[in-house]
């Protein structure tokens, strides 16, 4: 009984750590993706260059679309990371598309970045 | 013995129980500590929310102020003072801009910056900027938090860009239409050259430039490399590129790379004209005959002298009607002297109106007066080309200037041009073709301008956004 104990607390613990883990890279990556759309890049060029794991996360861009702020006009896109479900306990394919389908991931808060519209055509 | 130690059995289990409880003890201890350890890790993470979204928040309110400056402050001079409330937050920015454009500014920068276009010098002028922002996490300020109210200094600089080093510089044409514009002939740039619009210019092969830049080159450009003056293909300096300007054209995006600095209007402060009207100059027309002895004569019929020699020649503008421009050197002592004598610009505008079409510009004898020639064409005009030349035969000439060409097809007249180096210190900037002499024995060296003096004042200049914390 006590072994049991140990190890449904061990295996709680290091799913605890796992998803804070995941959680940490996707805030990790949405921030570095929103800095660097700031700094002029494509959605397309920043999802070619940031080293995603595509199985744990997911990088989305909105289109980018403009937003006024009194006299000026900014160019804005929202950031979303969609972290995927566990596959750690998949046995086979099929397993593992059931284990998506009943566990689709967690979708973090959006982020909306501006950036001026000065770059060089 | 041994019998006799067994007696002792009630202190060796006593010392069991007691190694057992220490060891519940302390695993007790550790497992809280783990579990203490997630649950500050899963706090952590958890606040990366409030933290992203603050420090997003502060860019995007940057954002603002950078979107603000270019928009009201880079091409005014007007005073501004301007308060940015961020859609759906709480954050506020406030924008205080002086009232010196950057293009007109003469405040030299009180620390030199050694990166960038304002390599050595230029002028700035600067905003100040401040940032408020709300955090979600918390209704109140608090101090262990960090600040939630920001100052930053944005400094707008500007500066020559042939000063700054881009010695040879193909802008792009104001209109779309296909010029067949070339980049041609042998061509030694000692410094950077920067080529807008590449996929509509057609480079020869003897250019040999020290570096080159290719602003706004995207994947669907083919890009032809060029050699440096070791003659082996170098790959261009392209990035990072900060946003620069020479001015708002009236159709595009200030930051598209075309030029029309000359006489834009619009009571435009990078206005080279404007900016030579406030200094000593002289006005000449080419239909007009004028020698007044102030080193610029003009016969009346289309044909405009400048002494370069002259201790008596100021700015001078000509207002159209010019067939030929001839520059006249200096020779034997006043060369010697004529980096002493003050810089000058020389324009030529017949955007307005013109009854001849300017067709030769002569460049006699060789100058070390620092000099900056402005060429502008009326429009329908500019598909005829310039002829030009240097017609010294010393072999070795030296010519001390910076050229702007707008609407200026400039074809160098190869039976006019001696065989030998031609350097050119100083550098071109141009939106329309460049050729030059394909001759190897007729080379034309393009260096920098090492002593600029007052031609930082008077060349027209590039600008740019560099932005401070500002600490006090």
């Amino acid at each position: 009984m006590g072994i049991g104990a140990v190890l449904s607390l061990s295996h709680g613990t290091l799913s605890q750590e796992e998803v804070t883990r995941q959680l940490a890279r996707g805030y990790c990556f949405q921030e570095n993706a929103a800095k660097l759309y700031y700094l002029g890049l494509e959605p397309e060029e920043i999802i070619d260059l940031l080293p995603l794991d595509t199985t744990e996360l997911e990088l989305n861009f909105t289109d980018s679309y403009m937003v006024r702020v009194n006299d000026v006009d900014v160019e804005a896109s929202s950031v979303s990371v969609k972290i995927k479900g566990p596959n750690s306990f998949t046995i086979n394919n099929n397993l593992s598309l059931n284990s998506h389908e009943k566990n689709p991931g967690r979708d973090l808060p959006s982020i909306e970045v501006y950036r001026p519209t000065t770059r060089l055509d | 013995m041994r019998f006799k130690e067994y007696k002792d059995r009630s202190k060796v289990s006593g010392a069991t129980i007691l190694m057992g409880l220490m060891v519940m003890a302390f695993g007790t201890i550790g497992l809280t500590a783990w579990v203490s350890i997630l649950s500050a890790r899963s706090e952590q993470v958890r606040n990366y929310e409030f933290q992203i979204s603050h420090r997003i928040s502060k860019l995007n309110t940057e954002s603002i102020i950078k979107q603000s400056i270019y928009d009201n402050c880079l091409n005014s001079d007007k005073r501004t003072f301007k308060l940015y409330r961020v859609p759906n937050k709480n954050d506020v920015a406030i924008v205080r801009g002086t009232n010196g454009s950057t293009f007109l500014s003469k405040l030299s920068p009180e620390k030199y910056l050694r990166i960038g276009h304002g390599n050595g010098g230029g002028f700035q002028s600067s905003v100040l900027a401040s940032i408020f922002t709300k955090r979600r996490n918390s209704g109140n300020i608090n101090l262990a938090e960090g600040p939630n109210h920001f100052l930053k200094n944005y400094y707008l600089r500007s500066r020559s860009p042939i000063l700054s080093g881009d010695l040879l510089v193909m802008h792009k044409p104001i209109n779309s239409w296909n010029l067949n514009r070339k980049l041609f002939g042998n061509i030694h740039v000692y410094g950077n050259s920067m080529l807008w619009n590449l996929s509509e210019l057609k480079i020869g092969d003897k250019i040999r430039t020290a570096s080159y830049a290719i602003p706004g080159i995207s994947n669907d450009v083919s890009v032809k490399p060029l050699k440096n003056l070791q003659d082996e293909f170098i790959a261009p300096l392209n990035f990072p590129i900060k946003a620069h300007t020479t001015g708002i054209d009236a159709e595009g995006s200030s930051y598209s790379g075309v030029l029309d600095v000359i006489d834009p209007g619009k009571s435009a402060p990078w206005s080279v004209k404007s900016a030579v009207e406030e200094l000593a100059n002289v006005r000449v027309n080419g239909s007009a005959v004028y020698n007044r002895g102030r080193g610029v004569m003009s016969d009346g019929s289309g044909i405009v002298n400048v002494d370069l020699g002259s201790p008596f020649l100021t700015n001078v503008i000509i207002g159209g009607n010019v067939k030929e421009l001839h520059f006249n050197g200096q020779s034997g002592f006043v060369f010697s002297r004529a980096d002493q004598l003050p810089a000058v610009v020389i324009i030529m505008d017949d955007s307005s109106g013109s009854s001849f079409n300017l067709s030769k510009i002569y460049f006699h004898g060789k100058n070390m007066r620092r000099l900056v020639v402005c060429v502008k064409k009326r429009i329908d005009l500019a598909m005829y080309p310039v002829d030009y030349a240097f017609t010294d035969k010393s072999g070795n000439t030296v010519w001390r200037m910076i050229l702007i060409a707008e609407n200026t097809h400039l074809v160098a007249v190869n039976d006019d041009i001696a065989f030998g180096d031609f350097n050119l210190i100083g550098g071109i900037s141009t939106d329309r073709s460049f050729e030059w002499s394909n001759n190897i024995e007729k080379r034309l060296v393009i260096k920098r301008e090492a002593s600029p003096g007052f031609l930082e004042y008077l060349a027209p200049r590039t600008a740019w956004l560099e932005s401070f914390r500002k600490n006090n």
